[in-house]
Order: C-alpha cells, then sequence, then structure tokens
C-alpha cells in the first residue's frame, strides 16, 4: 500500500507532493496500528494546506518576471527621457517583487551619474544594458553653466525647456530643449546643460542673460 | 542601551517574568524582525535607517524603549495567557476533538501497562521458583557425584539455551521463566548422569562451567526483572495520571500529580493548592524551586506557542506573495518541527515540575493542616481520613466535623 501510494505522489511529477503523500500514507499507516487518528488527520491537513499554498506560490512563480535568473531591474520613477542624468530619486524598487528578491537589485551606485541611452517610461525597467558614461547630443549643443549651488541644478534634467532672461524680466522669447546634463560629481554642485539653442536664440544671447527653466522634463 | 533597560527592567519585574514571558518574547520579536529584514525592502531600509546608519544617541534610545515598552506588554499579556496556553497543550479540549486524539494515548498506557505486567509476571515466576531450581540443580550436582565418568559434549541442549539466554541479556531483553525452567530441566538431567568434578577434557569442564553460568543467569533475571518492573512502573506512574485519559502526553503528565496526591494522601491538591502555595512561601528556599521549575515550564510553553505563530505569519506571508516554494516548504517544516522540539521539551520538563509539586506535597502537608488549626494526624490512616474529610467539607459542603487545634498563647 505504502509503495503504491509512493507511486501515486511520484506520478504527479512534484517531489514535495510526492513525498507529502507518502508521509501521509506512512502516517494513516503508523495510525492504524497506533490509534492516533486525531494525530495523522491533523498532520494530513496541515500537508494538503501547505501543497496548497506551495502549488498557487509556484503558479506565482512561473508567472513572475522575476524567478527565472533572480533578475531584478529598478524601474523608472517618472518619465525618463534619453541622455537623462539618473540620480536615486529616478529608481524605484518594482511594486511586485517578490519577498527576498530586493537582495537581487544591482547597488544605487551603479547607476548615478550614468546616462540614459533612450527613453523610459514611468513604471518600465531601467536596463542596466542601457546605460552610458556620457551622452550623445546633437553636434551643435552649447554648454551653459549652472550657478554653483543653484537649485536649478537639481530639477533640471535632459528633455526641460529652459530660456534665457535678464534681472529685469525681459526674456528672449523662445525656449530651447536641454539635450544632457553634466555634473562634476553626484551632488549636483558644479553642473553644464547641453543646449541646441537655435541660432535665433543663441544670437540674443549676452552676458547679462541667466538661465531659467521654462518647463521641467 | 538594551542592556541597561534589561537591567533596570529586572528591578520592576520579577526574573520568573523575565524568563518565562520576556525572553521568548524578545526572541520572537528578534526572529520576526530578522524575517522581515530579510524577505522586505521596506523593513530593511527601516532598521538600515534607524539603527545601523544614521544612529543617533536620542534616536536609538527612543526606537529602543518604544520596542521594548512593545514587547513587554505583549510579553504581560503573555504571561496572562500562560495558563490558558498550558492548558491547550494539555488537552483541555472539546469532547468531540478529545476523543479522536484520546485512543493514541490510550494505546500508549496499554502498551506501558502490558510491558510492566510483563516484567511483574517475570519477577514473580522467578521469585517464587528460582530457589527451587538452585535447590535441584544443587541436588543433581550430587546425585551426579556418585556416577563414575562425565560424558557431557557441547552439543548438549543445556549448553544450547543457555548460550541464547546470555545473548538475549547482552539484548537487554527479558529472559521468559519457562527458557529458564526448560535450562534448569534439561541441565538437572545431565549433572544428575555425569559426574561434574571429572574435568580433564574442555566438554567435561563444559558442564560444571554451563551450571555455574546457568545460576548467575537466574540471578541476575531476577535482580533484572525487579529492575525493569521498578523502572516501568515510575515510568508509567510519571506519564499517566489514575484519571482519565488526557488526549495529549503533557496532559496526562500533568494527571500524575493530582494522581499522586489522592494516592498517597487521599488529598486533593487541586482544591488546597492555593493555601499550600502560602505555606511553601514561608520557605525561601523550596518556594525559589518551586518557581524556578514552573518558570522554565512557562518559558517552554511560550517558546512551544511563538514559534507557532512565527511558523504561520511567515508560511502565510510566503504563501501570498512568495515565489519561492523551497523557502515556503523551509518554513512549514522548519517551524512545526522547532515547535514540537520545544513541546517535547517541555513534556519532560513537565515530569521535573510534577517531581517538585509532590515533593513539596510530601513536605509541606502537615503544615497546612497546622496552618488550617487541624491536629496533626498520629498516622498514615488517621491522615487520609482527614485529606478525605476537608475533601468533602470543602468541595461538596458535606457535614463534617473536625476538632480544631487549641494554639496556647506563648506557643
Amino acid at each position: 500500500m505504502s509503495l503504491l501510494i509512493s507511486w501515486a505522489g511520484s506520478a504527479l511529477h512534484h517531489p514535495m507532493l510526492s513525498l507529502s503523500v507518502l508521509v501521509v500514507g506512512a502516517v494513516l499507516l503508523a495510525a492504524h496500528w497506533n490509534k492516533m487518528w486525531g494525530q495523522a488527520a491533523v498532520l494530513a491537513l496541515y500537508l494538503a494546506v501547505i501543497n496548497i499554498a506551495a502549488w498557487k506560490t509556484s503558479s506565482r512563480a512561473v508567472k513572475s518576471p522575476y524567478t527565472g535568473d533572480h533578475h531584478v531591474d529598478y524601474v523608472a520613477s517618472r518619465p525618463l527621457v534619453k541622455n537623462t542624468l539618473l540620480t536615486k530619486a529616478y529608481l524605484h524598487e518594482p511594486e511586485n517583487l517578490p519577498p527576498g528578491y530586493f537582495w537581487s537589485l544591482p547597488p544605487e551606485a551603479d547607476y548615478e551619474g550614468q546616462y540614459l541611452s533612450r527613453d523610459v517610461g514611468a513604471g518600465e525597467d531601467i536596463d542596466p544594458a542601457a546605460l552610458v558614461n556620457k551622452p550623445v547630443v546633437p553636434p551643435d549643443a552649447r554648454a551653459f553653466p549652472i550657478p554653483d549651488g543653484s537649485e536649478m541644478s537639481k530639477l533640471l534634467d535632459a528633455g526641460a525647456q529652459v530660456q534665457w532672461c535678464r534681472e529685469d524680466g525681459d526674456c528672449i522669447p523662445g525656449t530651447a530643449r536641454v539635450e544632457a546634463m553634466v555634473c562634476t560629481d553626484s551632488t549636483r554642485a558644479h553642473c553644464y546643460i547641453l543646449v541646441t539653442p537655435g541660432k535665433a536664440i543663441e544670437s540674443k544671447i549676452t552676458s547679462k542673460h541667466q538661465i531659467r527653466i521654462a518647463s521641467l522634463q | 542601551m538594551l542592556s541597561t533597560l534589561l537591567n533596570s527592567l529586572a528591578t520592576f519585574f520579577s526574573k520568573f517574568f523575565l524568563v518565562a514571558s520576556f525572553l521568548p518574547v524578545l526572541a520572537f520579536g528578534f526572529f520576526n524582525g530578522a524575517m522581515a529584514y530579510l524577505l522586505f525592502q521596506k523593513a530593511h531600509d527601516w532598521v538600515d535607517d534607524e539603527i545601523f546608519l544614521h544612529n543617533t544617541t536620542a534616536r536609538s534610545l527612543f526606537i529602543t524603549t518604544s520596542l521594548t515598552i512593545g514587547l513587554l506588554a505583549f510579553a504581560y499579556a503573555l504571561s496572562a495567557l500562560t495558563n490558558y496556553l498550558r492548558g491547550i497543550l494539555e488537552g483541555k479540549w472539546p469532547d468531540r476533538v478529545r476523543k479522536w486524539f484520546v485512543a493514541g494515548q490510550v494505546r500508549r498506557l496499554q502498551v506501558m501497562l502490558d510491558r510492566e505486567a510483563n516484567a511483574n509476571r517475570i519477577r514473580l515466576l522467578l521469585s517464587r521458583q528460582s530457589r527451587e531450581w538452585l535447590e535441584r540443580l544443587r541436588n543433581a550436582r550430587a546425585t551426579g557425584e556418585r556416577t563414575p565418568a562425565n560424558n557431557f559434549t557441547a552439543r548438549h541442549s543445556a549448553v544450547e539455551q543457555v548460550r541464547a539466554m546470555r545473548t538475549a541479556q547482552i539484548y537487554n531483553q527479558l529472559i521468559e521463566p519457562s527458557d529458564l525452567g526448560n535450562a534448569v530441566a534439561s541441565l538437572e538431567t545431565a549433572l544428575r548422569e555425569n559426574k561434574a568434578s571429572l574435568r580433564t577434557t574442555r566438554d567435561q569442564r563444559l558442564l560444571a562451567d554451563t551450571q555455574q553460568e546457568l545460576v548467575l543467569l537466574i540471578q541476575s533475571t531476577v535482580e533484572h526483572a525487579t529492575n525493569e518492573h521498578i523502572r516501568l512502573h515510575n515510568e508509567v506512574t510519571s506519564r499517566f495520571g489514575s484519571q482519565q485519559v488526557a488526549p495529549t502526553t503533557m496532559g496526562n503528565i500533568a494527571n500524575t500529580i493530582q494522581s499522586y496526591a489522592i494516592r498517597r494522601y487521599n488529598c486533593n491538591l487541586e482544591l488546597f493548592w492555593s493555601e499550600l502555595q502560602r505555606i511553601i512561601q514561608k520557605d525561601d528556599k523550596a518556594y525559589t524551586a518551586l518557581q524556578e521549575s514552573k518558570a522554565q515550564l512557562d518559558f517552554l510553553v511560550s517558546c512551544v506557542w511563538l514559534t507557532l505563530v512565527w511558523s504561520v505569519i511567515w508560511v502565510s506571508v510566503l504563501a501570498v506573495w512568495g515565489c519561492s516554494v523551497a523557502g515556503l516548504w523551509v518554513i512549514a517544516l522548519l517551524g512545526p518541527g522547532i515547535a514540537y522540539g520545544w513541546y517535547r521539551a517541555a513534556t519532560e520538563h513537565y515530569r521535573s515540575f510534577a517531581d517538585v509539586l509532590t515533593t513539596s506535597l510530601d513536605l509541606f502537608r502537615l503544615d497546612l493542616l497546622t496552618a488550617l488549626s487541624i491536629a496533626a494526624p498520629a498516622d498514615v490512616e488517621e491522615e487520609r481520613s482527614a485529606w478525605d474529610s476537608l475533601n468533602r467539607l470543602t468541595a461538596y459542603g458535606e457535614n463534617m466535623n473536625f476538632r480544631y487545634r487549641q494554639v496556647k498563647p506563648n506557643s
């Protein structure tokens, strides 16, 4: 009978399920001899519950994109365009990450200071393969310094629109797209923006003009 | 920081509370925290931020104090529930559930009683027959000494029988009196027909040697059966009470305390336990021993339940959110396995706790009678009668009369 139960268990092609069936069979036999029906029932019920839980877990693992090779990526906290200079604020742990899988996330430091080589939508994976050391900008892009210690460096990034204004509020009509931002360190204390202002704007920029944010990325 | 806090806690709470309730809860908190730290990034980040990375004295003090107060409150609730939780392990369940579990315990008891009865049967038979067997062997040898030759050989059935019984004894088996009787009969014939003092050849020497070996075997079997009977009787009385069989091992051990009080003194210990405790309190050493034993038992009971709760929590967490089947099985088997280990330890400790309780009863029962202003009984019968009358008066309200012991003013 034990062998029959064991065979039935192996036929189910699940090692722990087979083992459970075998254990329950053995316990039932022992219960038959020792009259331990209550104990056998509790054990059988417990193993049944755990097997159901294991089956549910197993089917969840099959559907999960992370369980195959434990490859886990951060997701973008908001839409990020190509050439975005990555910071911790842009990285989010995936919401449906199974317990314990966060240990497989790469260190955040690996992302900081890197540039995206392509656009990434909000909630999409940030693939480490899409990271590059320097931005790829049009050849006519010009670098403009951001005043040291300005909050602007923490707000600006690729995709933002800037304009040039004088202290009296008189602005040059039109805006220019920030192609990328380059900083000397991760604190963004000394940064430049690379923009392509276009000839109409570029010709009007004087030393009295300062950069202002027209719209954020 | 934590050690300072624990030291100051020791002054507010008894050490028995700290051992029996707070220590298991502290370990429970730690292992839950460890699981949360390993499985959830938010918990991991919180621990890193609050404890490891941005640790300042004021912040650390606040968090440690909050955690300790939380754990203390939990431990206090647990200590209030200890009797109830121990009762569940003792099998205080509804009758519908009990009946499914009692049969196994009854079977265990039957097996133990059968073994005890067997040892007793062998002991009684041997105590009656061993002297007669030894006498028969002596007489047969004396008869054989009058014959002229010794033709005994190693192929004689007595040699084989003695060898088989010696092997059984080495394996700690009780030798059946019928086997000994058969060996005695065979050897008796051989001794009567051969002169055992003729010891020229190896076979001839074997006759006297076999006789000596059989005599030793009879004596050691009597001793073995007596020891085995005492051991099995102690085992039965320390594992099963005389009341209705409980559905769990722990419940049956708990029953032995009341059974002992009834068997030895006819005393309903459950009824007089509170009064007896007050008497024991007057003896510091005895009371401390009792409290320590109780605290150790409560510690083990708390560990059983907290380990079960721990495994239920994490099996549920992994079943609902997890993707690791292996992890689920590890927790599902490890948790109840460890809890069962704690339970076995608790049942074994319960036996020593029961021993402490019965010893306390032995030592302080007369003091209890004195405290109740009842004259000390003159003999065992009078004492049994006194406890029985007290029980009938207190438990059933029967009209029992006692003459109070008059205490002299200067005594």
